[in-house]
């Protein structure tokens, strides 16, 4: 495993590395002076100098890159030009809410999803099969964005029983904060339901097909034994392994779902960032969204290996 | 005492047939298409006899199989005529609950592809209680291990505390087969069904299987179903013969009878086409050019 | 139950105009007429036709849909079926330059490292690796804002982001296809290089792209409708599907057209394009 996991983690570390080099060159995207932009026009030389020195634009890449990457390390990020705060701690100040947004919509989707697939294979083009194919067909279609408009519309503004925007910590409480998570939890998991359904049901007709779902009916198994003991296992690989990309991406999904519901988390944090072009806060959010995807990755791999656990075995 | 001519079966005393098949059609539609696969099959089997399903592929052998255990593959559209009563209970018209309970505790079944027909992701020894597990009560994961450990000792494993914690693909042919053997035969059930319990194994590994089959049968007085296109197997393992060919019986009867006096010229060419030894040098295919089959 | 495509039987002659069949193809005609009318008229609506999106018509102000106005007006009286076309049009580039540059250059790079091997393809790999992990909603945004905002840049940005998911899957197609039969025969009478690509490879690659390509055209024209809908995208007056949905948004309760209509459109455009994907999935088994 170890020998199979560690050039997983060299190559890791390179992509981690080509994407901080590429953030420390956000500032060139700009047409002309980053600093006359950022600042206006009314700044003056001295001003602007001493901003280039801060974005560490007066110096080459190397310098600028190596002074970063050292930063990062011992935890130092930089400063928002915003707040006036360190970035890092903005980030994770913002991460909660981020993070129970994601895990929220995840598991909604998933108790959505799995008994609407599994009833999908046992009958197989069945009504309900049918019926839940051309759903999840069509919702394939409605983007988030969409789909948050609509609830915030029906539950929010027409039956008014949600609260369609802010935020009360969990911690203070818990009971308002899953009102207010509602919507917004939903809004990302219908997106994923829908891809997820399709590719759990497609695994799980393969696996009722098979021999062995065969030899588990002849023991005289029920259907619900057969699905959920014996066919969801096997069926799940897939599901995990978009799950995972999902909890990867889960920060540019986020951006949309927490601006509309005005959740205080990492998306607002990068649209505010992108609105006041906080180059600090950008790059570090960029460069954090990676880790993510780096870390969800490896996590999904060893998710993998334990559901088949053929994979750490070796194979006859 | 032969499976045939049939016997009315009336009281349930020890001669009553364990399984009974009467008149069973099994025909599978498509769009307005309809096509019998298992056409008018009738035979009994008594408690303790063998009895050998024998057939080319695709004579509808599996498709016999899977009409009286009422289990048929997801989508396909199958529908059985006629009944097929295991230990009384006729399990096409079995409502699902009666059906599974008979497939629990009355029959066993050993699969033609012991690989395939093990879950890849679950422990051997998990899998071999399902019969258990899958029921009514539910037993304590205890009790099913220490069900399972000695299921594995009773077909020949060494270490079964060891190996009940491995993967399918972890074991041998061999071993799997006789996974699969444990399983079947883990509530002592008075049916045993073997499709073509060998056919996937090497020749050495399928002689052992074969006996160790027998041996459960001994311990349990099981009576044996075995479905097989190997001639050669059925004669000699088993009491009855019943020979199929495009989903019709062609010709039934004990083994020795069978084999020395063959009316049906399918059943010479069958016959004709075990290789021997002793026998003539030309091997015959079984071309079914004579005689008028349909 | 009747399961068609489950049977273990073989399907007969009759089996391609079964009842489902015949439905199937009334979607796939309904999906590429669709497409076919939205792209006449948005390119009508560039050339000139109709209203003018930007005309503020202060004595039609928040009016329901009309025959005047097909999907009716907004707060400042522009004219919503002329901004949705225009919008229509502002995803159409996308969708077109994710065929062709994403698609096109994708494909070749894919197909390249998967008969190239060696060196190319550990550095396509790679590349593919970084581009997976950089959140690209955020970084769109980031160099929409920072390089300012063009429906060009905004489509350059996002056919760029879709390059590596049509390389990585081109080349594992390709790696399957170059051991066939038909291009290891080429390969023995001594065909070229390019001539094994053009003759052999490309046409058995390019079918088994097609759903893909209409998976991420769909992706494309959502990732421009988010990225209007946060507010990166084109600037406000411009119309944009996602913008339109975006601005109706505050008026859902009294001037529900606003964002009814440019939602629905995204979605049936979506739909159609995924009926097709659906039928090339379909048609490359």
């Amino acid at each position: 495993m170890i020998r199979a996991g560690l050039p997983r983690l060299l190559r890791a570390i390179g992509v981690l590395l080509v994407i901080a080099a590429l953030t420390c060159q956000l500032a060139f995207l700009m047409p002309g002076d980053p600093a006359l932009i950022l600042l206006g026009p009314e700044s003056t030389d001295a001003q602007r100098a001493e901003l280039r020195h801060t974005l560490g634009l007066d110096r080459g890449f190397f310098p600028r890159f190596l002074d970063w990457m050292g930063g990062v390390l011992i935890g130092d990020w930089g400063t928002s030009f915003a707040s006036g705060r360190p970035v890092l701690g903005e980030i994770l100040e913002r991460l909660p809410v981020t993070v129970e947004l994601v895990l929220l919509s995840q598991l909604l989707a998933l108790a959505l999803i799995i008994p609407l697939a599994l009833g999908s294979a046992r009958r197989v083009n069945g009504v309900f099969d049918r019926v839940v194919s051309t759903a999840t067909f069509v919702a394939l279609a409605i983007p988030s964005f969409v789909v948050g408009v609509l609830l915030i519309f029906v539950f929010a503004v027409h039956l008014g029983w949600l609260p369609a925007t802010g935020y009360v910590p969990f911690s203070e409480h818990p009971l308002e904060n899953l009102r207010r998570m509602v919507l917004p939890a939903l809004t990302l998991g219908i997106a994923e339901a829908a891809v997820y359904t399709r590719a759990l049901r497609g695994a799980a007709i393969e696996a009722v097909r098979s021999q062995f779902a065969y030899a588990t009916m002849v023991r005289g198994a029920s259907d619900r034994a057969l699905l959920w003991r014996r066919i969801l296992r096997p069926s799940s690989p897939s599901l995990v392994a978009m799950l995972g990309i999902t909890v990867a991406t889960a920060l540019g999904g986020s951006l949309l779902v927490e601006q509309l519901f005005a959740l205080p988390g990492l998306g607002r944090l990068t649209v505010g960032a992108l609105g006041a072009r906080d180059l600090p806060v950008i790059q570090g959010v960029v460069f954090f969204a990676a880790i993510v995807v780096v870390v969800a990755g490896i996590i999904t791999d060893i998710a993998l290996a334990l559901i088949d656990r053929r994979s750490i075995r070796g194979r006859s | 005492m032969t499976a045939f001519p049939a016997t009315e079966s009336t009281a349930p005393d020890l001669s009553a047939p364990i399984l009974s098949v009467r008149e069973l059609t099994t025909t599978i539609h498509t769009r307005g298409d309809a096509r019998a696969v298992v056409e008018n099959v009738s035979f009994d089997l008594v408690r303790g006899r063998s009895l050998a399903v024998v057939g080319e592929s695709g004579a509808g052998k599996s498709m016999l199989i899977r009409s009286l255990l009422g289990v048929h593959a997801p989508g396909v559209d199958a529908r059985v005529r006629g009944s097929a009563r295991v230990m009384g209970v006729d399990m096409a018209t079995a409502d699902a609950f009666e059906r599974r309970r008979v497939l629990r505790e009355s029959i066993g079944m050993i699969h033609q592809d012991p690989l395939r027909s093990l879950n890849p992701t679950y422990r051997v020894g998990t899998q071999l209680t399902e019969s258990r597990a899958f029921g009514n009560q539910r037993p304590s994961r205890r009790s099913l291990h220490r069900r399972a450990i000695e299921a594995m000792a009773a077909v020949g494993f060494r270490d079964p505390v060891r190996e009940a914690r491995l993967l399918p693909h972890e074991l041998s042919g061999g071993q799997r087969q006789r996974i699969g053997i444990a399983a079947a035969t883990l509530n002592e059930p008075a049916l045993l069904i073997g499709d073509e319990p060998t056919t996937a194994l090497d020749v050495t590994v399928q002689k052992r299987v074969l006996d160790l089959i027998d041996e459960m049968r001994e311990r349990t007085g099981a009576a044996l179903l075995l479905v097989t296109h190997d001639l050669a197997v059925a004669a000699e393992r088993c009491d009855d013969l019943i020979v199929m060919r495009a989903g019709s019986v062609v010709e039934a009867g004990p083994t020795l009878q069978l084999l020395t006096a063959p009316e049906h010229p399918y059943t010479r060419a069958l016959i004709d086409a075990i290789p021997r030894l002793d026998g003539p040098r030309t091997r015959r295919l079984c071309t079914p050019t004579e005689g008028n089959l349909s | 139950m009747v399961a068609p495509e489950l049977t273990l039987a073989a399907p007969g002659p009759s089996g391609a105009r079964g009842p489902r069949a015949r439905f199937a193809h009334t979607g796939i005609v309904l999906a590429a007429g669709w497409l076919a009318l939205l792209t006449i008229s948005a390119l009508a609506a560039i050339a000139g036709a109709g209203a003018d999106p930007l005309a503020n018509d202060y004595e039609a102000i928040n009016e329901p849909p009309s025959l005047a106005h097909l999907f009716g007006t907004d707060s400042l009286g522009r004219d919503i079926f002329s901004r949705s076309m225009h919008g229509a049009a502002a995803s159409g580039l996308v969708a077109l330059l994710t065929v062709v540059l994403g698609g096109g250059v994708g494909i070749l790079i894919g197909v390249l490292a998967g008969l190239v091997r060696g060196a190319v393809e550990a550095f396509v790999g790679f590349v593919t690796d970084v581009t997976i992990a950089l959140p690209s909603l955020i970084i769109v945004s980031a160099v929409v804002t920072l390089a300012g905002p063009s429906i060009l840049t905004i489509g350059l940005i996002i056919s760029a982001f879709t390059i590596p998911l049509f390389a990585r899957l081109a080349r594992a197609v390709t790696l399957s296809i170059a051991t066939e039969n038909h291009v290891l025969v080429a390969r023995t009478l001594g065909a070229s290089g390019w001539r094994i690509l053009t003759r052999e490879v490309l046409p058995a690659v390019l079918p088994l792209m097609m759903p893909v390509l209409m998976t991420t055209v769909a992706g494309a024209i959502v990732a421009e409708g988010a990225l209007s809908f946060l507010g990166f995208g084109l600037r406000p007056p411009e119309p944009s599907w996602g913008a339109l949905i975006a601005q109706g948004r505050a008026e859902l309760s009294t001037a529900s057209w606003l964002t009814l209509f440019p939602a629905l459109m995204i979605c049936i455009t979506i739909l159609s394009v995924n009926v097709l994907g659906e039928h090339f999935r379909e048609a490359s088994r």
